[in-house]
């Protein structure tokens, strides 16, 4: 109860700190973002059918160099941004039409993506946003195995988009507060299996995201 | 705002579009650890197989039936082996009184021996199934055949003898493992269906086979989905489909029924169904337990009113002896109107004038005599929940005034190959009287030709280039007109209409087709062109002989109009909405 009581008071300070600046920082920044991500259960394909990868739930984050639009801007109002993003999971379970199977290794998505956000002013201190990005990834598949048994040992640079929402909150004249989410995915990653077998991987990802930026 | 909205629909197509389906692949990284073989029964007499069933056991997380991938191995092959012809893990059993061991093998994985024993069994009886059956050509029968051995086991044996035909041009019989004795008919006529159990002591026993003509499958009915307007009538057809693959029109066959699923909003009377009120109904032709079905809708709306018109009455008077053309015109439920002389019962309530329908929705008044007392009654009627529409005609006799005839249409010139309707006016003494259906009409000179029958009366079709004398004779007297044909060449087809601009399903609406001469010159041609619509189910016309380019809407959806005349062509997009 004590704790609650804190963290409510922490919150309204914050706010109360922060209330007076709109999130409307116009010119260069850079920012870092981190989170949370959740890589959807993924369809593969290989010439003997379709069989199904599950992972777990991973942290993630991004570095963002951008330009945001001054307001009333007459290409609108927004920012572009060039955004790296790692995202790394651990294979969790397989799936064949045997049943489901332990499976381990690792799936990395290193993505580099151009993002235009457009943004929704108001007097409100919030700011909500919503954009897509567009840019390409290298899926990197480490020592994935089924069972134990090598599954694949192989990476491919893949056509990558992502659809990203959320809420900006002016801190202070130069530095926003950026709560966001982010739908990732690929183009379907080729990579060779362990008997050197070509298969097809899907690639989709939830991010919710936490992070500063800063203009200057 | 737009962008927005737009960004957001993406966002969610995209989110909904992902999932995974239930894999296809099996799971062939897992290792393969044990093998375990089973089967239903351990002991079967010689000469019989047996099916066998290997399960894998893959690390312990699955089991998956591996009976066709496994290496099947016999120990003594000699008393019981897996045939090449068979299927993975069908073992059959040679030698009486022995036994094998019987192992699979996958990856290197051996499975536990099964000890399969070949029992001292012998045949006592084998019987086949079905006896004596008939079979309609083009059709298979399977046959299956069932061993006694001593002791009374009974044992399936279809798979272990031999079939063979009496008559193979009648019907074959297959020995391959999947489809052994499976017949196939091939004409019509009897054979002797044989199964052998070739292991000592044999056994043999046969059956009677007896192809028979070949029986309907199936009845498609045609037209499919049809629209029809409420009170016409369309004559439907049975296409059916037999058993040998072959097929016929069977609309009329005798063992056909026809029948309306709704008979308030569709009768059949044998294929021809009439449309009575909207709504649908399932159309039927069926024959034993075989049927076909169309679903009808029935559009227009429901008849509210009749209404009767005489063409050429002047206030609905008919000197003596002419005739006029009778349109009863219905008006429906959904505020529209059209021609129905064709589905009504047209009568006179007495012999001072006669009633004389022709196809489609021409029909003929004659005045016969002047009536001593009240006007002569014509009457149009349709089912008993309409009131009929009347008319009262009045028949008088007049006198023809000297010179009394002309022919208004005068110096009239027309393009080869095309018509015009030429019309004569009486002027009576009473007043004045159109008698074009009445008249006498003829040729004088020239090479046009005049029509002199029923509706084709007056219209001059064009002859060779020049002119023409056409003369029209009633009463003894004789009018003349002259008419030129032209040598023209036709430049373009151009089809207009009149209102309604947008049609309803009953609306009728009359299109007429202009050509236009490099010369310049306009004639109608409506009456010499070769219409189409597209689309039946659309639009339809109302009387394609009695009335030309009168289209009227069946159901909402556009047809394409088509006229051709003379290698030109033109066409007009028909929408009907409801």
């Amino acid at each position: 109860m004590k704790q609650t009581r804190s963290f409510l008071f922490l919150t309204v300070l914050f706010f109360a700190m922060t209330s007076t600046s709109w999130a409307q920082n116009p010119g260069p920044y850079i920012g870092l973002l981190v989170g949370g991500q959740f890589l959807a259960p993924a369809e593969s394909s290989d010439s003997l059918g379709t069989f199904n990868l599950e992972y777990q739930a991973a942290p993630t984050g991004s570095v963002v160099l951008g330009w945001e639009l001054r307001p009333g801007s007459n290409i609108g109002e927004g920012r572009v941004e060039l955004e790296y993003t790692r995202r790394s999971n651990r294979l969790d379970q397989a799936e064949f039409s045997d049943g489901k199977v332990s499976a381990d290794g690792e799936v990395t998505a290193d993505s580099l993506l151009i993002n235009t956000f457009g943004v929704y002013r108001s007097k409100s201190d919030l700011t909500p946003y919503l954009g897509a990005g567009l840019g390409i990834a290298r899926i990197t598949a480490a020592d994935l195995t089924v069972t134990g048994q090598p599954l694949s040992d192989d990476d491919a640079l893949v056509f990558a988009y992502q659809f990203g929402a959320g809420v900006d909150i002016g801190l202070t004249e130069s530095l926003t507060l950026d709560l966001g989410y982010r739908l990732f995915s690929t183009a379907k990653a080729k990579l060779k299996e362990a008997n050197g077998e070509e298969f097809k991987m899907e690639y989709l990802s939830h991010s919710a995201m936490l992070g500063l930026r800063w203009s200057f | 705002m737009g962008k927005w909205l737009c960004l957001i629909v993406t966002f969610l197509l995209v989110l909904t579009g992902c999932g995974t389906d239930t894999p296809t692949r099996i799971n062939t990284l897992t290792p393969l650890t044990s093998i375990v073989v089973t089967s239903a029964v351990v002991s079967f007499p010689a000469g019989t197989s047996i099916q066998l069933t290997a399960t894998g056991d893959f690390s312990g997380l699955f089991t998956r039936d591996i009976t066709n991938q496994v290496a099947w191995r016999s120990a003594q092959s000699f008393n019981a082996d897996f045939p090449a012809d068979f299927p993975p893990g069908r073992i059959k059993a040679r030698e009486r009184n022995t036994s094998t061991t019987v192992t699979a093998v996958l990856d290197g994985i051996t499975s536990d021996e099964l000890i399969l024993t070949i029992n001292d069994a012998v045949i006592t009886a084998l019987t086949v199934e079905p006896l004596l059956p008939s079979l309609p050509l083009g059709l298979s029968q399977t046959f299956t055949a069932q061993g006694t051995f001593t002791g009374g086991i009974t044992f399936d044996l279809t798979k272990d003898v031999t079939w063979s035909s009496f008559d193979p041009t009648v019907a074959t019989i297959s020995n391959d493992f999947a489809s052994k004795g499976k017949a196939t008919s091939l004409k019509i006529g009897s054979t002797e269906i044989s199964a052998k159990f070739e292991t000592a002591p044999t056994a043999t026993a046969s059956t009677t086979l007896t192809v028979t003509a070949a029986t309907l499958s199936t009845i498609a009915v045609n037209p499919v989905s049809p629209s029809l307007l409420s009170l016409t009538t369309q004559a439907f057809t049975a296409k059916g489909t037999f058993s040998d693959g072959s097929s016929r029109d069977i609309t009329t066959e005798t063992g056909i029924t026809w029948t309306s699923s709704d008979p308030a909003v569709a009768r059949a009377t044998a294929n021809s169904i009439t449309a009575l009120t909207a709504g649908t109904s399932t159309i039927n032709a069926t024959d034993g337990t075989v049927s076909g079905t169309s679903v009808l809708k029935v559009t227009g709306g429901n008849l509210t009113n009749i209404a009767l018109t005489l063409d050429k009455a002047v206030n609905n008077a008919l000197i003596k002896g002419t005739r006029s053309r009778v349109t009863a015109r219905g008006t429906f439920s959904n505020n529209t109107s059209r021609d129905i002389t064709g589905a009504v019962t047209l009568g006179v309530d007495n012999t001072n004038a006669s009633v004389t329908p022709m196809s489609g929705n021409l029909a003929w008044v004659q005045a016969a005599e002047v009536p001593t007392a009240a006007p002569v009654k014509i009457s149009a009627s349709y089912g008993a929940t309409v009131l009929p529409g009347e008319i009262s005609l009045n028949v008088t006799e007049p006198t023809l005034n000297n010179s009394g005839l002309s022919i208004p249409e005068q110096s009239l010139t027309l393009a080869s190959g095309t018509s015009a309707r030429l019309s004569l006016k009486g002027s009576f003494s009473s007043g004045t009287q159109d008698l074009t259906p009445i008249a006498d009409w003829a040729v004088n000179s020239g090479t046009a030709i005049v029509g002199n029958v029923g509706l084709d009366k007056g219209r001059v079709h064009a002859g060779t280039t020049g002119p023409s004398v056409i003369r029209a004779s009633y009463g003894g007297q004789t009018a003349t007109t002259t008419v030129t044909v032209e040598p023209r060449t036709l430049n373009t087809l151009t089809i207009s209409a009149v209102t309604p601009a947008t049609m309803i399903p009953g609306n009728e609406k009359q299109f007429k087709v202009e050509a236009l001469y490099t010369d310049g010159t306009r004639q109608d041609v409506t009456e010499d062109v070769a219409w189409t619509i597209s689309d039946s189910n659309i639009a339809k016309f109302s009387d394609s002989v009695a009335d030309p380019g009168l289209v009227v809407a069946v159901d909402i959806g556009t047809a394409t109009l088509t006229v051709t005349f003379d290698g030109k062509v033109d066409t007009e997009n028909i929408t009907v909405s409801q």
